[in-house]
């Protein structure tokens, strides 16, 4: 369309300069309006597509509303169509001149086309402009009782949007009852379905109010109501067959695919009364497995599953009998539509791998598959893979190991390497592995050396085949920091079956500049040990300087690891190397990431996105959605209970047992040496941090039992030099509660800790005034704690309340501890809550927080 | 609740929204443009195609030059999702003659429109049936089955149709004769290396059937498979459907 030149007839004073498209369309549908020329529809209707085009794009057409709304009258559908869109579009912005259009809205409603009925309704529905709810109940009350299904339906939708608007208006006029009538009685099966998305939403939103809602939610799942969804026949045709009835017919094949998940939703939810029960709707929902909708297929395999849960035999059968069509499902449709089943399969399959054994070749990947199809499909492979399919699934994953795709080439080393570490004969695959490394392709060398490592934690006696490979690796083709911790794992570990470990290692040590990884040094510190006692003469001098580097850096881990191997040696050799390289144990298994608690959770959410994210909803949904704050009230509210006896019991336990912790220290510090260390050498710090976290205990103890009053603990404090800005200095006394400078903790886990932990303490201290003007920028705070390594995670409110909950972590130790405070500016009060995962130092960490606290505003 | 979905958004490939549809007010109109940032522009566009970007999740698909977006806000039934997805694009392709793509999209905005009010009423999914849809929406726009003039031919019943459940069979269909014509089309695909080594392979096969049956008789078609590839491979195809 050639702009044209601003019209100057009807300047519009609301008009910016510069929109002359927007002037000129307001001019000429003006002309229009009053216009009955035979034509004008055609005309108008090029000009409402502009405006709608407009709109589209992002322009403000606005101020064309009312030329709209007096153009609107007319009897061409399309022209109303675009109208209604139009001001539905902007009637929230402009709920003034939304009063024009509702007179209009409200003639149609009552036009003799059921098409311009719905559609008008619609539309007034949609206006969401509260205000102007009361124009609603009318036409929405004789929409409902409208004899064209079509205006129903419309009517149906348009009560849960009034609801939306005005809950309280909607409740009024008494609407949900008048949709429950209709649910039960209405012949559409639209209408019907409709009802059912309406009641459902608006109940479970009353639910938390009203005693009333909560229990019409629960009648939904009656079992009149849910055989009326499954199982009633047509209401002109079958009502007679239905009673006399038994199994026969399916209602449910009446309502569309969509309405059918729907319902299928709401099945699941019913619990059965005995298990004819389950078998009459097993029968019934039998054939919804071979729809050809996904979700359809999907909602009913959730049914079965839930139904029979506690028939473990049943259960089995059903995974049987879903096997196929789901299995069907993925091979047809969009990559992403078989993507979600794929998760659901995964579910399953981690779930009952066995059942799945058999059908591995369905999980391989084909060359075309998006890659995150490929990734879930080994996934699953890594899942079913047992004595007999191994040996196929492993030849196939080698071959993936040759892709193109990087990603999907190391993940398919991984799975190889997870399926040998789940395996118990693993001849074939350690030979595969060790291929790899011929490969000479930088990750698959990277990621293969990882995987030798796990393989030979667990099984050593494959130590001879591996090393003999790896020996061969030079370490200048590694970069990958995990790769080459795990290859000097090795060298450390088998140094005395690789005759040239001493001299590698001391290459890289001479390169110790030059290694970023922290992870990588410690290794190598720990990998010179455990070579100095095996080859002595060999390893002496580079021992030496890898000690000094290590004292010498700047990782607090790395120097921390250096100075107390320098020690031990030079306390006793013998000592030294019972800690550092005591003899190889197998480690049985791995740890599992995920709890079991969270997979069960994740099922019975089965058919949603929790699946997909493979992370029970509370995590993702409404939540975070709310912003942090929020869900930290939550969490404060369901922690009440334990708060109250909480308050006492620590202090009271400390007192008791300050006595005996004072007589047992000792011995306990001598069977600590000789036991912690049976795992791996890599705990080996292990045991310094655990008799310091004992002496401070011990220190602590004292002004725990008087932590009571703020002032004196105060004074303690600073007797006894507990500020944390003493614990950095690198005197050789025993740290106090030493906390984790780069502790790191993601907001997930802290909420799921934050539910499971106990409150240990709770206590209140008074802030001073330069904390309190300090406070005005409550940022300040949250970086005056991270100089303290109490780190913040969510923080919020507004003056005079400020919340913040933090966490810090205990060096070398994964003990978190949570903290809720709460910061009241006007009273200068502070109010925290703490919880840890070691009860037993959750004082002397509040002690640490209460120093730290104190410093807060000061220069 | 199955599919609440909040929005539904139509992209081009720069991220340009060519069309979008807010079905409910608990999403935010910048979502999309956190979706262009966090996923358009940044290399995860391929990795997923669902995305949770600040409590809103993204079902999201690629049809030729477009993306088409769901954000949804609650625990949503993803495989419906993109189902809805799915169909609501064979719907337009329906509509459109074939093709859909930016341009395509771009010239039928109006009809996109009103489609989109029609498949989905506030965030639930209603009647994406072509057969049905078609008989009240039209291109022309001029059709109008409840005009109180009928044209030359009047359509009976249509908003019995609008609702009812069987989407591809009118009610009252009837036949002198009544029969069935089954085709069954089968591919096989191969793919094969230099050496003759097979890469691939693979049968697809596809059931057509013409149908000329009065009213809504209950249709069962077994295939048995004698040659015994498996024990008992038995299809029942659901009455008279595609």
């Amino acid at each position: 369309m050639p702009p044209p030149a601003a019209s100057s007839r009807y300047p519009s004073p609301s008009q910016p300069s510069g929109k002359s498209e927007v002037t000129d369309l307001k001019s000429q549908l003006r002309q229009l309006a009053g216009s009955r020329a035979p034509g004008v529809d055609d005309s108008k209707r090029d000009l409402f597509k502009k405006v709608i085009s407009y709109m589209t794009i992002g322009i403000d057409v606005s101020s064309v509303f009312g030329e709209m709304v007096m153009c609107s009258a007319t009897s061409d559908i399309v022209l109303k169509k675009m109208c209604y869109l139009y001001v539905g579009n902007y009637a929230k912005g402009n709920p003034d001149l939304s009063l024009l259009t509702i007179n209009f809205l409200q003639r149609d409603c009552k036009d003799e086309d059921p098409m311009i009925r719905g559609l008008a309704l619609r539309s007034l529905c949609s206006l969401r402009v509260p205000n102007l709810v009361e124009y609603l109940l009318g036409p929405l009350g004789s929409g409902l009782k409208d004899n064209n299904s079509y205006v129903r339906t419309i009517a149906v939708t348009g009560v849960l949007k009034l609801y939306h608007i005005s809950a309280s208006t909607c409740i009024d006029a008494e609407f949900p009852a008048t949709l429950k009538s209709l649910m039960l009685h209405d012949s559409d099966a639209q209408v019907v379905a409709n009802c059912l998305a309406a009641l459902q939403e608006i109940w479970s939103l009353e639910a938390s109010h009203s005693e009333e809602a909560c229990r019409e939610k629960e009648s939904l799942l009656s079992k009149p109501l849910i055989y009326y969804f499954l199982n009633r026949y047509s209401y002109l045709k079958g009502r007679s067959k239905f009673q006399y009835g038994g199994v026969c017919f399916c209602r449910i094949k009446e309502f569309n695919e969509w309405a059918q998940c729907l319902i299928l939703e709401l099945a699941v939810k019913y619990v059965p009364s005995d298990s004819n029960d389950i078998f009459d709707i097993m029968n019934l929902l039998e054939d919804r497995l071979q729809h050809a909708n996904g979700a359809v297929v999907l909602a009913t395999v959730k049914v079965f599953l839930q139904l029979t849960l506690s028939m473990t035999d049943v259960h089995q059968q059903v995974y049987e009998r879903i096997k196929s069509p789901l299995l069907t499902l993925v091979s047809s449709g969009s990559p992403e539509q078989s993507y979600a089943i794929l998760s659901h399969l995964h579910l399953l399959v981690v779930r009952a791998p066995f059942i799945f054994a058999s059908d591995y070749k369905h999980f391989y990947c084909q060359y075309n598959e998006p890659s995150y199809v490929k990734k879930l499909k080994l996934e699953m492979l890594t899942a079913i893979a047992n004595e007999s399919n191994t040996y196929e699934i492993v030849t196939e994953l080698c071959e993936y190991a040759a892709n193109v795709d990087i990603e999907i080439a190391r993940e398919s080393i991984r799975a190889v390497g997870k399926i040998a570490l789940q395996q118990y004969d693993v001849n074939a695959i350690v030979d595969r592995l060790l291929q790899f490394l011929e490969m000479e392709k930088d990750y698959v060398t990277a990621e293969t050396l990882v995987l030798v490592k796990d393989l030979l934690r667990k099984h050593p006696q494959w130590s001879h085949d591996c090393i003999s490979v790896v020996g061969g690796i030079s370490s200048k083709n590694i970069q990958e920091p995990k790769a080459k911790a795990a290859l000097i794992w090795m060298l450390g570990e088998y140094a005395q079956d690789m005759s040239d470990a001493p001299y590698i290692l001391e290459n890289l040590i001479e390169n110790w500049e030059e290694e970023h990884s922290a992870e990588v040094r410690l290794h190598l510190l720990t990998a010179a040990m455990k070579c100095f006692f095996k080859r002595a003469p060999e390893t002496q001098k580079a021992l030496g300087i890898a000690l000094a580097a290590g004292i010498a850096d700047f990782h607090q881990d790395v120097h921390d690891r250096a100075l107390f191997y320098y020690r031990v040696l030079q306390y006793d050799v013998h000592v030294a190397e019972r800690v550092v390289s005591p003899p190889q144990q197998a480690v049985s298994a791995f740890a599992d990431t995920q709890s079991s608690e969270i997979k069960d959770r994740i099922f019975d959410e089965f058919n949603s996105l929790s699946v997909i994210y493979q992370k029970p909803s509370y995590i993702f949904t409404d939540k975070e959605h709310r912003g942090p704050f929020e869900f930290s009230d939550e969490l404060g509210s369901t922690s009440i209970t334990p708060e109250v006896s909480s308050d006492i019991v620590p202090a009271q336990q400390f007192e008791a047992n300050d006595k005996d912790l004072l007589l047992s220290t000792d011995e306990k510090d001598d069977n600590k040496g000789l036991s912690s260390n049976n795992g791996s050498a890599y705990t080996a710090p292990y045991e310094s941090s655990n008799i310091s976290s004992q002496m401070q205990e011990l220190a602590i103890s004292g002004p725990a039992a008087s932590a009571t009053t703020t002032q004196s603990s105060f004074d303690f404090d600073d007797l006894l030099g507990l500020g944390l800005s003493t614990a950095p200095a690198p005197t050789p006394s025993p740290p106090l509660l030493k906390l984790n400078a780069r502790a790191a903790l993601d907001p997930r886990a802290f909420q799921q800790k934050w539910r499971q932990l106990p409150i240990s303490l709770s206590q209140e201290y008074s802030v001073n005034p330069q904390g309190i003007a300090a406070l005005t920028v409550p940022q300040s705070l949250i970086k005056h704690m991270q100089s303290h390594s109490i780190h913040c995670i969510a923080s919020g409110g507004q003056s005079p309340n400020f919340k913040f909950f933090f966490f810090a972590q205990k060096e070398a130790e994964p003990l978190d501890y949570l903290t809720e405070c709460i910061i009241n500016s006007s009273s200068a009060k502070a109010q925290i809550k703490v919880k840890a995962d070691e009860q037993s130092t959750s004082q002397a960490f509040a002690t640490v927080f209460e120093t730290a606290l104190s410093k807060f505003g000061m220069p | 609740m199955p599919v609440a979905a909040s929005a539904i958004y139509f992209l081009n490939l720069r991220g340009d929204v060519l069309i979008n549809r807010t079905y409910r007010d608990d999403v935010g109109g910048n979502m999309v443009d956190a979706f262009r940032t966090h996923i358009m522009q940044t290399k995860e566009l391929g990795n997923c195609p669902v995305r949770q970007i600040g409590g809103c999740s993204f079902v999201y698909m690629r049809i030729s030059n477009v993306y088409i977006v769901i954000v949804v806000s609650s625990n949503a039934n993803v495989a419906c999702g993109f189902k809805f997805v799915v169909e609501a694009v064979a719907l337009f392709k329906s509509y459109f003659g074939g093709a859909f793509d930016e341009d395509a999209i771009k010239n039928n905005f109006v009809l996109i429109y009103e489609l989109l009010d029609e498949i989905m009423d506030f965030g639930y999914p209603q009647n994406l049936s072509p057969e049905i849809l078609k008989l009240y929406i039209t291109q022309e726009g001029v059709r109008s089955p409840f005009s109180s003039k009928p044209k030359d031919k009047p359509v009976p019943n249509a908003t019995l149709q609008v609702t009812g459940a069987v989407g591809w069979r009118r009610e009252g269909l009837s036949y002198k004769k009544n029969e069935v014509f089954l085709d069954i089309v089968e591919s096989v695909n191969l793919l094969m290396s230099s050496k003759g080594n097979v890469l691939r392979c693979d049968v697809t096969g596809k059931v057509l059937m013409k149908c000329f049956l009065s009213g809504m008789p209950d249709l069962k078609l077994g295939l048995n498979d004698k040659l015994g590839l498996e024990k008992e491979s038995e299809m029942k195809s659901r009455p008279a459907k595609r």
